[in-house]
């Protein structure tokens, strides 16, 4: 299928069907959406979306960031991503055997890109634009997005709402060093818990030195260096 | 890096003493900063400039010299954003000789379209309209660290829902209430001495149009919560909420 936008009526339709949802979940996708052209409008003939199903929100951010590279403004293209949550909605809300689909807040289906606190959770753009800030190595955002698409770990919760946090290169490759284990390639154990050393903790301390220090200008060791003793069952030092 | 935390030294650098303009050409967009105001800081002038533009996850950073000379260390194309519609910028100082250390900043610089010629001022309270409310009519949203008033678009003619007088008057003090409670209760007030911070243009709000003095400074909840309570019943007052909700009680009746 080629790379469209929704347009208005589209978007009403598609907005009207979550809402169905909530009180039907066994409501069927409507997919005119895809095929009606009131409801849609095509972005470039040329660009093929494919039907993957991404394993991880690293897959789909990688697959995302290929496809959408000639793409003016992209990322603050709402009624783009709508086409795109609608493309992909059987990966996103998959139903179960009962035809049952399980649906998440509205924000995971249409994205807010203004809003830099939640951004992040719009099941597409989120990885997109993480994968995006990081481009010239994205493998240092790999903790933020190792899991499956529908699951936003507290590593990536946690750095993803402050835009200061996340695209810092220094911040995003400690968070990776810190909480992401390439051998199991997820997240190390009790990285997802509140308590000393986790992320939020991570953000904690990181704010407070935000307060006296330009984060920008340090590396990724010297931050590591700075951490309270808290960190060293991640760090392993 | 030494560990040490510094919540005073800072010096908060206003928005309306650096302007940063847009200037378009073949090759991209590129900007232009007028930084000669920092002279009219306490900073030491060999210290380090650096600005930063930003929108959404893009990000990018550019050496300005020194404040004694402020001046581009390399070219000032926004090459990371495709249009520079919604671009902000931070403005950052930072000590030579004490790695990192932050002495002065700025942020949240919109960056000036072309022939645009200074900062407009952003509204007391934003109005969005969103899908995501379900059955409540309006929300109180702080995640974008500065309040917005949510506004239901899933209801018929929703755009006059926040002129309606039934809503300015029973929502309006609610929104105050709720606001000045976030502000003292939640964040604990902590921009009242920065002027463009949401916090101290609420109170300095609240300040104007109610008579109700000076926030209590300690910490007494009891009072804080009387102060709040003085404020909504005097913008109610002023806004003559009882006649506008009396006036369409009538109607409905």
């Amino acid at each position: 299928m080629k790379l469209a936008r929704l347009k208005t009526p589209g978007m009403d339709r598609f907005n009207d069907y979550l809402g169905e949802l909530e009180s039907d979940p066994t409501a069927e996708f409507p997919v005119e959406l895809l095929t009606f052209l009131g409801y849609f409008e095509m972005i470039d003939e040329e660009l093929d979306v494919l039907p993957y199903k991404f394993k991880t929100r690293w897959d789909a951010a990688r697959y995302l960031n290929t496809l959408l590279s000639g793409i003016t403004d992209a990322e603050r293209d709402i009624n783009l991503w709508a086409w795109l949550t609608a493309f992909y909605f059987d990966v996103l809300c998959p139903a179960n055997d009962a035809g049952e689909r399980r649906l998440r807040e509205r924000a995971a289906y249409f994205p807010e890109p203004e809003n830099y606190k939640r951004y992040y959770r719009h099941l597409l753009l989120g990885p997109y634009l993480i994968y995006h800030a990081h481009l010239d190595y994205p493998a240092r955002a790999i903790a933020l997005l190792c899991k499956p698409l529908h699951i936003i770990t507290d590593v990536e919760a946690q750095i993803a709402a402050s835009q200061e946090l996340v695209t810092n290169r220094a911040v995003v490759e400690l968070a990776t060093n810190l909480y992401y284990d390439p051998k199991t390639k997820t997240t190390k154990p009790g990285a997802g818990g509140k308590g000393p050393g986790s992320p939020r903790r991570l953000v904690s301390v990181l704010n407070q030195f935000d307060l006296t220090w330009d984060l920008y200008a340090a590396t990724t060791d010297e931050l590591m260096n700075l951490l309270p003793k808290e960190f060293e069952k991640f760090s392993g030092k | 890096m030494i560990r040490r935390i510094n919540y005073t030294n800072r010096i908060r650098i206003r928005r309306k003493d650096i302007l940063i303009k847009l200037r378009e050409q073949t090759d991209g967009n590129w900007f232009d900063a007028d930084l000669s105001k920092l002279s009219d800081y306490d900073l030491p002038p060999e210290s380090l400039v650096f600005l930063e533009a930003y929108r959404q996850t893009n990000w990018m950073r550019f050496g300005y010299g020194h404040v004694g000379a402020p001046a581009p260390e390399k070219d000032l194309l926004l090459k990371q954003f495709d249009s520079p519609e919604g671009i902000l910028f931070r403005v950052k100082v930072t000590a030579l000789g004490d790695a990192h250390k932050l002495i002065a900043e700025a942020d949240a610089i919109p960056l000036l379209m072309l022939g645009q010629e200074k900062i407009e001022k952003d509204p007391l309270l934003s109005v969005k309209f969103s899908h995501e409310l379900g059955d409540e009519i309006y929300r109180i949203d702080f995640a974008d660290d500065r309040p917005l008033l949510l506004i239901n678009c899933e209801i018929e003619n929703y755009r006059q829902i926040a002129h309606s007088r039934i809503f300015l008057s029973l929502v309006y003090p609610a929104v105050l209430r709720e606001i000045l409670t976030h502000i003292i209760f939640v964040d604990r007030l902590h921009g009242e001495d920065d002027i463009e911070h949401w916090h101290y243009r609420w109170v300095r709000f609240v300040k104007q149009f109610s008579g109700v003095g000076e926030l209590p400074k300690n910490e007494d909840a009891d009072e804080q919560t009387d102060w709040i309570q003085k404020a909504v019943a005097a913008f109610a007052k002023k806004q003559k909420t009882r006649d506008k909700f009396v006036e369409s009680w009538r109607n409905e009746l």
